[in-house]
């Protein structure tokens, strides 16, 4: 019951994300028969500066010849890593900083369940919103694929589907992580926001120049790697990353939370 | 019951509780006063599992209020000071919630809604602070817990609707509940509770029956004279004078009969208690009572 109310109150956003970059992609899919046929993106391409398809992850050797090559260089690149921010930042505002600011939480914490029952539901309700985010993006991929007869290769579309979700997962639950430790949710959002623009630019800024790829390391970003995929370059490091973040930051969520003074 | 042991909470060296000690007893109401800042919903929030103890524990019905907040939440019905409910959600599907994550009664749940009726369609954030209140006392009490802790529970409320309430309290008293309840309100403390605390500063500086409370109040008179010249010569030894009408303090019950058998050699119009004792005696204990 406690997931299925929290699942109603957040519906609205999940929806949001999940149905909008739904859509987006179903439309790009449905004009990719036509744009391919003019060669625009290729010729476009070519006349860009390679620093610049270096910042925003596109690989100009790269044949434009299949949807889902185009896709990493455009929707799954700075597009997706600004709208997996903003997921994020938006789950760790609703489920935890603006209850918590507003004292909204108190419907839930007078009730007879514990932090540790209320942390991971909030984690379902991620689970479930990172699901029909990703689940609803492949499928729509799938549907114009049935539709425009695009040649789609599936086996590459889940993997950056999978990809993404992990991403998604991650991102959540640090932002979670830092929103249990403020009180006020503003200054939560502030401090978060400001943490994954920083990584951000440091990804963007490991694609100027060979010299700064050491700053990837350091990046959650670097994580998530579309090209890499499209050339089964990516191999199962990043994933094992990915878990252990996961692991980790949830572990610090549970730990923070259920030990955290509410001034509700 | 609700048992709270030398709860010290710590914010800073001045900031906080310290020491807190009180029983609320099964069959009792105990009205927890003082003014804004000086403690009453930090003990609350410990007793609801919000804040970790510095030192001290609460313990309700003998679970710990931090460590084993789920069977703690188990046995009570909670009435916060701040009606934070979600904007978006109707008075229906607050109560249909709070069906869901409580154990709830639907007899009473029937009762309340009949005694604090409201519109349930309209969203919270349409609410008027006294809606919301009943809301609230709906969500609260449609619990049946051994235990209610209430946070200024008729604030926002009409005069009838805080008659509703105390009859409501009153009876579930007499169903050997176990009530804090912290107020403002002095006349319903008066004719609702047991016991009181006075907190300040986070200390409790006075706990006692209320009746007790009531015998070490000052208590004040007021006699109307028939003329000024009496009221005058009236004031020669005690009391102050405003025209015909003069003002007597009164500490103990031996003090107003001698004020009794003083007015029997004077002409007065009228002899008015004071209404408001415990809230003279709250004043006093917080030094400004004038």
């Amino acid at each position: 019951m406690l997931i299925r109310s929290m699942f109603k109150q957040n519906r609205s956003w999940i929806l949001g994300y999940s149905v909008g970059t739904s859509v987006y992609l179903f439309f790009l899919a449905a004009i990719f028969p036509s744009i391919q046929e003019t060669g625009l993106i290729e010729a476009k391409l070519e006349s860009l500066p390679p620093e610049l398809l270096e910042v925003f992850q596109i690989d100009a050797t790269m044949a434009m010849d299949n949807l889902l090559n185009l896709l990493s260089s455009n929707y799954y690149g700075l597009i997706f890593y600004v709208l997996a921010v903003l997921f994020a930042l938006t789950f760790a505002s609703k489920l935890l900083a603006k209850p918590v600011d507003s004292s909204e939480i108190m419907l839930y914490m007078a009730a007879p369940i514990s932090r540790v029952t209320y942390v991971w539901s909030t984690f379902i309700i991620l689970v479930i919103a990172v699901g029909l985010f990703v689940g609803l993006n492949g499928f729509s991929l799938m549907a114009a694929d049935v539709l425009f007869d695009l040649q789609i290769d599936y086996a590459v579309l889940w993997m950056l589907q999978l990809n993404g979700a992990l991403m998604l997962l991650v991102l959540g639950v640090v932002a979670y992580m830092l929103a249990s430790l403020f009180d006020d949710s503003s200054k939560s959002y502030m401090v978060t926001g400001g943490i994954f623009t920083f990584f951000l630019m440091v990804n963007i800024i490991n694609g100027v120049s060979e010299q700064f790829e050491w700053l990837g390391n350091i990046s959650f970003f670097s994580l998530f790697d579309a090209p890499a995929i499209m050339r089964e370059e990516f191999g199962g490091v990043h994933f094992i990353w990915l878990i252990g973040l996961l692991i980790v930051f949830s572990a610090l969520s549970f730990f923070r939370f259920t030990r955290k003074d509410l001034t509700i | 019951m609700i048992r709270i042991e030398r709860l010290t909470k710590r914010f800073d060296a001045t900031h906080g509780i310290f020491d807190v000690t009180l029983d609320v007893l099964p069959g009792t109401i105990f009205g927890f006063i003082g003014p804004n800042g000086a403690g009453k919903s930090t003990t609350i929030r410990h007793l609801m599992g919000l804040l970790k103890p510095s030192e001290g524990k609460a313990t309700i019905n003998g679970f710990d209020c931090w460590s084993e907040t789920e069977q703690v939440k188990r046995n009570v019905g909670y009435l916060p000071g701040e009606i934070n409910y979600p904007q978006h959600m109707t008075g229906e599907e607050i109560i249909r919630l709070t069906r869901h994550l409580h154990k709830t009664d639907p007899a009473r749940e029937r009762r309340l809604r009949e005694r604090f009726a409201f519109d349930e369609s309209t969203k919270v954030r349409k609410m008027s602070k006294g809606m919301k209140q009943k809301l609230a006392i709906i969500t609260c009490f449609m619990k049946e817990a051994p235990v209610y802790i209430l946070d200024e529970p008729t604030s926002g409320l009409d005069p009838l609707m805080q008659e509703r309430l105390i009859d409501w309290l009153i009876e579930e008293k007499e169903a050997g509940k176990a009530i804090l309840m912290s107020s403002h309100h002095f006349p319903e403390m008066e004719r609702t509770c047991d016991r009181a605390a006075l907190i300040k500063d986070g200390r409790i500086i006075i706990e006692e029956d209320m009746e007790e409370l009531r015998q070490h109040s000052v208590k004040r008179y007021q006699i109307e004279f028939s003329s000024e010249a009496e009221a005058i010569r009236f004031t020669e030894t005690t009391g102050t004078r405003d025209g015909i009408h003069v003002e007597v303090a009164i500490t103990s019950p031996e003090d107003l009969n001698n004020l009794i058998r003083t007015l029997a050699d004077y002409e007065i119009r009228s002899l008015e208690s004071g209404a408001d004792e415990l809230e003279h005696l709250f004043m006093q204990y917080y030094g400004e009572a004038t």
